[in-house]
């Protein structure tokens, strides 16, 4: 049942990301520049894409050995990949915490995004992009899934769940850590097409 | 009342010419005895019966030269069914067809003389060799473990001419209900073990039960000597024949005898035959020593360890055959009492033991999964190397003269984590084979100790044991030799082998001696089940690191080699555990210390994460109230 849910996620993620690129090249006919314009300096600016960059390695490395075991099928993730997940897992969460800071005060939901909200599809062009939107709001839903993800973990290790418990700790993780896998994507994806939206503009 | 003994004499001399005697206990009853019909009283009967001999006549006190009384005749003949129970756990080692469940307890032959130690048992127990497979008949046997045993034994096919004709002289062995169910205090199984050493096996259970005292000994008759006819030894010899005299003041009215029996054996006969300890605590006040945390809280063996009619005692391990389409018994395992056997909450099996459950907090369940309870709750806390332990039945601990060196053969290591068959980890315990052999069929065929005893005693190759019982000195020129002696005395071109320590050693083309390895010479496991340590005591209490640190005896200990030959030699445990990736453990191990650092890292995320995710909620909904604000304004 997980492994299907897993799949079709991962699917739809990959959907989404694809339509969205399809539609995009077809209607500018050039490449994306793909650079996030943003403010600062050099270093600075080399700073967030040192962190972006650790961020989405540490992301990726731990979505394979967080998922390989459910997609291959076999009974539980155990031994040395058990080991790698939670060495990555553990990257993963130093390289949220400076993603997250990083981004925050970019993703604050705003006045002017809750009137996109309402606006829908009849959106003028001062307003807030589509893109930017889906940024925010996929920057909370991987935070929201981020907590229960590191804290069901976290919970795990200190002497307090029985090993019944457990398992249910580890279903809200794997639970949790899919929603925090395709929203970290989705961030990353419309973060990307937010900063080219905002060059080009 | 017993006929004269002349007329009794008579049928028995008619008996000896015709064929060996047969019990009046031969078949089960059509309907069920008296005994065997619970009333559904709680309350114990009371035992106030008739002595029987083994013809089934009643004892009285007063008879001339009485004959012991037969246990199987006294409590069978009208009133329990001593067929079934003699099918049951501890009397059908034997029996074909019998299933052997997992490894267990061997009889464990000694001579340090020849620096021999076998590991035996009747039942088909991997590593154990038969008895009669290495011409150990049913009478060697008896006098080496008799005491130990409840079950029945006669002569068999393995004794040889002589044991055959001792066994008319000594009597044989019946079922002795009494060394599980006699709650007098004046039972005594140590004297049972004395009468056996003075083979009279006839006698021993009389003797053991106080109610009588046997005097003299068979093992000073001669092979034509019959117990019914003692007056046919010559006159020097009088003084030792075997006599019965019971204790008039112990027959009751009616002339019964008051037996104070219960259904339920008491722990302390169990005992006599089933204490463990460990060897640092032989000889030692007991009042320092710890206990099963079962016993300790008022428990007895029987409460788990029980059984019906047919003596099926449960052995209480998963998969055991006696528990198999039973749910009882099934719920007498560690885990069917204390997690249930159903959804894995309920805690009280039918026997209303109300076991606590088990909170394991911290405990990720793939341990339950990969491990026996007992690995963390059994046996003593493991250190860098395996300790020793004895017990009753290979040290003869209760009995008089037990030695209680330390170091006194056989020796027991204790504890091996090994894999069981299910692939779990489980505590051991191990012997390492001793003895001399021949190779057949690629196989290593144990000699016949005590024919190698009488073969070095011949050329003065035995070499004499030191007073605490320990191996005695000995080396591989000891070896060769040997090994050459039983090459000239063998009857065809098979090769003489010796197994010891973990190794085989032959002679090479040379004339040397080479050791190699072999599966035989691997040491004998049997699981540890016992004493049962509580949660404050288990393997974890003090952490994860008493099984993942790089010291962990339990993956990185050693498991000491026990050799006549070698002193200090060390297999390590991981050899034990085939499907253990050690190297894995390993790295486990060196990883734990990053842990605590995880934990504070990951904490601190968790935390800041939180709080930003409570600053992008409160942001929101001033966001969303602005928002509705400025809406209303504008409708107004």
């Amino acid at each position: 049942m997980y492994r299907a849910v897993v799949i079709g996620v991962f699917a739809m993620v990959v959907v989404l990301i694809a339509t969205d690129l399809m539609r995009r090249l077809l209607s500018r006919k050039a490449q994306f520049p793909f650079r996030e314009a943003v403010r600062g300096g050099v270093l600075l600016r080399l700073f967030r894409i040192c962190v972006n960059v650790a961020g989405g390695v540490c992301l990726a490395a731990a979505t394979v050995t967080g998922f390989a075991a459910v997609l291959a099928n076999t009974h539980t993730l155990g031994g040395y990949l058990l080991m790698a997940h939670v060495t990555a897992a553990g990257g993963f969460a130093g390289a949220a915490l400076a993603v997250a800071v990083l981004w925050v005060s970019r993703s604050w939901f705003m006045k002017a995004d809750w009137e996109r909200v309402a606006e829908g599809k009849k959106h003028s062009s001062a307003s807030v992009s589509l893109a930017v939107l889906l940024r925010k709001s996929f920057f909370w839903i991987a935070l929201a899934s981020a907590v229960p993800t590191l804290a069901s973990a976290l919970l795990a290790m200190f002497p307090i769940a029985s090993p019944a418990q457990q398992q249910e700790l580890l279903q809200v993780h794997r639970i949790s850590a899919l929603a925090l896998v395709a929203g970290s994507v989705m961030f990353a994806y419309c973060a990307l097409a937010a900063a080219w939206e905002e060059r080009k503009g | 009342m017993r006929p004269s003994l002349s007329i009794l004499s008579m049928f028995a001399m008619a008996g000896i010419l015709c064929g060996p005697r047969s019990p009046a206990v031969a078949q089960s009853p059509q309907s069920p005895l008296l005994g065997d019909v619970p009333s559904g009283s709680r309350s114990r009967p009371v035992h106030v019966i008739a002595l029987r001999d083994e013809n089934g006549d009643t004892i009285q006190p007063g008879d001339h030269l009485p004959l012991p009384f037969s246990t199987e005749q006294t409590c069978g003949v009208t009133c329990h069914d001593v067929k079934t129970i003699r099918r049951g756990w501890h009397f059908n080692a034997a029996l074909p067809g019998v299933a052997a469940g997992r490894n267990g307890e061997p009889w464990i032959w000694i001579d340090a003389a020849t620096a021999t130690q076998i590991p035996l048992s009747y039942r088909n127990w991997a590593g154990t060799y038969r008895p009669q497979d290495i011409g150990i008949g049913a009478r060697a046997f008896a006098l080496r473990f008799g005491a130990r045993t409840p079950a029945p034994m006669e002569s068999d096919a393995a004794d040889s001419p002589q044991d055959r004709a001792r066994w008319n002289v000594s009597g044989k062995l019946e079922a002795n209900c009494l060394a599980c169910h006699d709650r007098s205090p004046i039972y005594d199984q140590a004297e049972f073990a004395r009468q056996l050493g003075l083979e009279n096996f006839h006698y021993a259970a009389t003797s053991a039960s106080g109610l009588a005292v046997v005097t003299g000994s068979s093992s000073k008759m001669p092979n034509q000597f019959d117990f019914l006819l003692p007056g046919s030894v010559e006159d020097s010899l009088q003084p030792s024949i075997p006599q019965v005299h019971y204790a008039a003041e112990r027959f009751l009215a009616g002339q019964k005898v008051p037996f104070d029996i219960a259904r339920q054996a008491d722990s302390n006969r169990c005992y006599f035959c089933h204490t463990e300890v460990d060897v640092a605590l032989t000889g030692k006040e007991r009042w320092k020593a710890g206990e099963d945390v079962h016993m300790a809280r008022g428990m007895a063996c029987v409460q788990c360890h029980s059984n019906g009619l047919n003596h099926a005692i449960t052995r209480n391990y998963e998969g055991d055959p006696a528990a198999q389409g039973n749910a009882f018994a099934d719920s007498l395992s560690c885990r069917g009492c204390h997690m249930g056997s159903a959804n894995g909450q309920q805690t009280a099996g039918p026997h209303g033991l109300n076991a606590p459950f088990p909170e394991h907090k911290g405990l990720p369940a793939i341990h339950l999964e990969k491990l026996s309870c007992t690995f963390c709750h059994a046996g003593p806390m493991p250190s860098g190397t395996t300790g020793r332990m004895k017990n009753a039945r290979a040290h003869g601990l209760g009995e008089h003269n037990a030695n209680l060196d330390v170091e006194t053969l056989p020796h027991i290591g204790e504890p091996v984590y090994a894999q069981q068959g299910d692939g779990k980890l489980a505590p051991y315990r191990a012997v390492w084979p001793a003895f001399w052999g021949r190779m057949i069929a690629g196989r290593a065929v144990p000699l016949n100790p005590e024919w190698v005893r009488r073969l070095l005693d011949s050329k003065k190759l035995s070499r004499q044991p030191p007073a605490n019982g320990n191996w005695p000195s000995v080396d591989v020129a000891w070896v060769r030799q040997v090994l050459q002696l039983l090459k000239q005395s063998a009857p065809s071109q098979t090769e003489a082998v010796y197994i010891a320590g973990g190794k085989l050693y032959r002679l090479d083309a040379a004339g040397g001696v080479k050791a190699e390895a072999n599966a035989q010479a691997e040491p004998y496991l049997w699981a540890i089940g016992h004493d049962v340590r509580p949660a404050s005591q288990a393997l974890g209490a003090n952490g994860c690191q008493d099984c993942h640190s790089k010291t962990s005896p339990v993956f990185f200990g050693e498991v000491a080699v026990d050799s006549p030959l070698e002193q200090g030699g060390v297999w390590k445990m991981s050899r034990f555990q085939p499907t253990v990736d050690a190297a894995y453990q390993m790295s486990l191990a060196n990883s734990w210390k990053y842990r605590v650092w995880l934990k504070v890292t990951a904490s601190g995320v968790a935390i800041i994460l939180l709080l930003l995710l409570l600053g992008g909620t409160y942001q929101a909904l001033v966001g969303l109230s602005a928002r509705i604000s400025r809406r209303r304004r504008d409708h107004v």
